[in-house]
């Protein structure tokens, strides 16, 4: 993937305000697997089809709304706030079973909004702080997606152990993260 | 997947230049028909006040019109800042507080120094009963610019954008009625107008909901 910082993404947006078409095009592209990837994580694999709904209506939402992005001001702000705006509509136009996750998203939003592009960085940085065998155990559960029958065999260990190995693992992660932000977070 | 490529495809093909302060031209572009509207209508059916001449002359005509056009200017700051994405604008809110309760004061030290048997005259004048009521019908046309202006940007709190389109418009429409206005009271204005402000207000957060989600 792609992975463009702030600035590049916001010289892409000041370019394409000018009417650069290379540009608009290569900033749409990196802000579909930007988009991709935030809802993704949020609505889960089961909901592919949302995702993709939900990226082309952010992308059009942002062509059709550009007039708003104030040059002087962080790019990736402007655009997470654009998507989050997007997610919370999509949550309320389900129905009930919303409410626990408008208030999740609310949470997370702060965190998110400005740090989202650094996400995969920190990410690794906090699986590298932990033994390597837990840690390939929650590359393999979490992010490639393995069921716990497949990491219990391929790391030689009971499928119980894994549960808890896991378990553990993203406790240490959550509370290294939390001692990082000053025990606010 | 597909679908996407062909969007951006779309979007690429379909690029404009955005000019600098374009925001900015859009609101002005927005809100001028709806203000010359106002003011023909208003010149039409009520007609510039039969004393302005002597009233030129008179403070309290000033602090009458300086009132409602402080707090124009602070709702259309406000505009552009509720028209982005996570805008709120606690300053411009601030800032009308500030602007009323400057006339609040001025309007009870008017009354201190006049004496007694005024005071009806300055707190309800002859007009307190329709003087809201014009000041939200001069703020329509106004407030039909605003929605139009926001439809167009990306409010991300619907309520507080309609809120805020409102309150700007009846502020414009109170600011132009004040040259039709016959009263002198300032308690009257801090009253009387600012209901009228505020019933826009309200209007526009009951529409915000529908006219400005996106």
């Amino acid at each position: 993937m792609t992975q463009l910082s702030e600035p590049e993404l916001k010289a892409l947006m000041l370019s394409s305000l000018d009417g650069n078409e290379k540009a608009y095009r290569c900033l749409l592209n990196v802000l579909r697997l930007l988009l991709a990837s935030y809802y993704g994580r949020r609505l889960g694999r089961s909901h592919a089809a949302d995702v993709d709904d939900l990226v082309q209506e952010t992308l059009l939402a942002l062509h059709q709304r550009r007039i708003t992005y104030d040059r002087t001001r962080p790019f990736t702000a402007w655009f997470y706030t654009i998507a989050r705006h997007k997610l919370v509509d999509h949550h309320r136009r389900g129905g009930g079973r919303s409410m626990v996750g408008l208030e999740a998203i609310e949470d997370m939003a702060d965190d998110y909004t400005e740090d989202a592009i650094s996400a995969p960085a920190d990410l690794e940085r906090l699986l590298a702080a932990l033994p390597q065998w837990q840690s390939e155990m929650i590359r393999q559960m979490r992010l490639e997606g393995q069921s716990v029958a497949d990491t219990a065999a391929s790391s030689g260990r009971s499928e119980a152990m894994v549960k808890v190995s896991i378990h553990r693992g993203i406790k240490a992660m959550a509370a290294k993260l939390r001692g990082e932000r000053g025990e606010d977070g | 997947m597909a679908k996407t490529d062909d969007l951006i495809d779309r979007l690429v093909g379909e690029l404009k230049p955005v000019p600098r302060g374009a925001l900015g031209r859009m609101l002005s572009l927005a809100i001028l028909p709806g203000f010359v509207v106002s003011a023909v209508l208003l010149f039409l059916a009520h007609g510039f006040r039969p004393d302005v001449a002597q009233a030129l002359y008179q403070p309290a005509f000033w602090a009458k019109g300086i009132y409602p056009l402080a707090l124009a200017i602070t709702g259309l700051v406000a505009m552009m800042v509720v028209a982005r994405p996570g805008g709120v604008p606690k300053m411009s809110g601030l800032t009308s507080l500030g602007i009323y309760l400057l006339l609040v004061g001025l309007g009870l030290w008017q009354l201190h120094v006049a004496a007694s048997a005024d005071y009806p005259r300055m707190i309800f004048g002859r007009s307190a009963w329709f003087c809201p009521f014009i000041i939200t019908a001069t703020a329509l046309p106004v407030f039909a610019g605003n929605i139009w202006f926001l439809r167009r940007a990306a409010p991300t709190a619907p309520r507080l954008a309609g809120f805020v389109a409102g309150m700007s418009a009846g502020a414009v429409g109170a600011w132009i009625y004040s040259w039709g206005c016959i009263e002198n009271g300032l308690t009257f204005v801090a009253l009387w107008y600012t209901l009228g402000i505020v019933l826009m207000g309200v209007i526009g957060t009951l529409c915000g909901r529908r006219f400005l989600s996106w």
